[in-house]
Parts: C-alpha cells; structure tokens; sequence
C-alpha cells in the first residue's frame, strides 16, 4: 500500500504542477463610471484647463460633458477624434468665455463631467491637474481643481 | 681504384665572368643599412601620388559639405519649432496653454480670427501634440 502511494507522488506533483502553470482568467471586467470635475476659485473664472488620466493606464475617455456655468459654450474642447476613437487613455480639456466678470462663476463650480470606461475591478487611480486658471483680463489666478464620482 | 677527374678548358671571356660573379660579398654594416634605407625613403617619396591625396581631399571636403548641409537643417528645424512655439506663447508666460487662447481671443476682431482661436486650441487639447 505505502509503495503504491509512494508511486503516486511523482503524478500528483506533475498534476499540481500543471494546474499552477494553467493560465489565469484574463482580468477583462469593463465598467463605466462618471467624473465630475470642480474648479474653486476666489476670483471670476474666466478659462481653465485640466489634464485626466489613470496612473496605470486603465481608463480610456468615452464622453465629455460641459459644466454648470453658462457663462461657457455647448462643449469645452478637447480631442474629440481620440475620444471618438478609442484611444484617449487620458485627456486635455478647456474652455473660455469672453463674458463679462458678473457673469463667470467663482467659488466651486462643475466645469466639465468626463465618462470613462475603466478595466479591470481595481479601484482607478486618477490623476487630475489643473493646467490653467484664468480671470476676465486673462490674467492666470490662484484656483484649485477635484473631483467627484456621483 | 679512382678515375683521374676530367679538366674541361673553358673559353677565356667566360672564365673572365665567372670571376666577377665570384667575388666576395661586403658584409652588411648598420651604417649601409642605414644608407640603403635612406635613399630607398628619398626614392619613394619623389613617387607621385597624386591619386590617393586627390580623393582623400573630396572625401574631406564632401564630409564637411555634408555636415554643414545637415547642421544647417537641424539648426532651422529647431528655430521653426521654437518660433511656432514663440509665435503661440501669446501671452508670453513661457508655455502655450489656454490662456494664450484666451488672450487671442480677447484682442481679436477681424473675420476668420474665431478660426484661428480654435486651431490654437486644438493644438492644445490634442493627445499626440502633448505628451503627458
């Protein structure tokens, strides 16, 4: 009995050895997720520019939103032909309004909510940087950036 | 019991050379090796050699020709990427950003120059142009 199980060893640690090398499951799970992007400044917001992207490459940009001011156009710019083809891992944003300073928003506002596809089921680390920040005159002003996932 | 050896008479001009032949060699001192040597250097450099150091100047030349050639392009490749960068630093920060945008926007006035605005912009909005 002892020399047949003795004899069964080498076959199970092939075994074992084969089960380990199978490969995993691709790690393929795709979902979608909303950023809200917030701008805070002290002064009228005049233009902005952020800069989104996924530090390990795995979101790709499907949409973007304009914010709540009215004081700018239908859409802020950014690379539409990235975006519409697939390939935008990240994403360069802006916008301006020739409107007159009573009319720009100051304090925490909603610029632009960004529609991303993410990869995998690890939680996305974004990184978000504010670009530029201008007043009524064009001049740059002191303003922060965040976001949220509603 | 041995054969008595053969004398052969031979003509007398032909003994004559045969005795020239036959003189003793000088033995080789250093300093005739070194004359030898000398006049064989002095021989040699009266040689033309107009073939060789006629294509190594063209091959100087051409060399010099072709990195100045390619200098030059270098040198205007890198001035016409800086100036369009100059050109689109409207603002004069130092970086393009929408600012400069903002600012075009700001003074212009004339038709075709919301076009304009938009091209900047789109240059900065755009991934290829931009890298992180």
């Amino acid at each position: 009995m002892r020399n047949r199980l003795v004899g069964l060893l080498p076959g199970v640690a092939v075994l074992v050895a084969a089960l380990s090398a199978w490969p995993q499951a691709a790690d393929t799970d795709v979902r979608f997720a909303a950023l809200d992007i917030f701008v805070e400044s002290t002064e009228p917001l005049a233009a902005w520019q952020f800069e989104l992207r996924e530090s390990a490459g795995r979101m790709r940009v499907v949409g973007v939103e304009n914010g709540e001011s009215t004081a700018f156009g239908d859409a802020p710019y950014y690379d539409l032909e990235a975006v519409s083809g697939g390939t935008a891992d990240r994403i360069i944003v802006a916008d301006y309004s020739l409107n007159a300073a009573a009319e720009l928003p100051t304090g925490r506002s909603r610029i632009a909510t960004i529609h991303v596809q993410l990869e995998g089921t690890t939680a996305p680390d974004y990184v978000l940087n504010l670009v530029a920040a201008g007043g009524a005159s064009g001049e740059p002003i002191q303003a922060s950036i965040d976001f949220d996932t509603p | 019991m041995n054969p008595e050896p053969e004398t052969i008479e031979l003509p007398g001009d032909i003994v004559e050379r045969l005795e020239r032949l036959d003189k003793s060699v000088s033995v080789l001192t250093p300093a005739v090796d070194r004359q030898v040597r000398e006049a064989a250097a002095v021989h040699f450099a009266q040689r033309p050699d107009r073939v060789r150091s006629t294509s190594r100047r063209w091959a100087v030349v051409g060399t010099l020709a072709a990195s100045l050639v390619a200098g030059v392009f270098l040198v205007r490749m890198q001035t016409g990427m800086e100036a369009t960068m100059l050109a689109n630093d409207i603002d004069g920060s130092g970086v393009v950003d929408i600012l400069d945008a903002f600012t075009l926007a700001r003074t212009a006035g004339a038709p075709g120059s919301q076009a304009e605005v938009d091209a900047l912009i789109a240059n900065i909005v755009a991934l290829n142009g931009n890298p992180p």
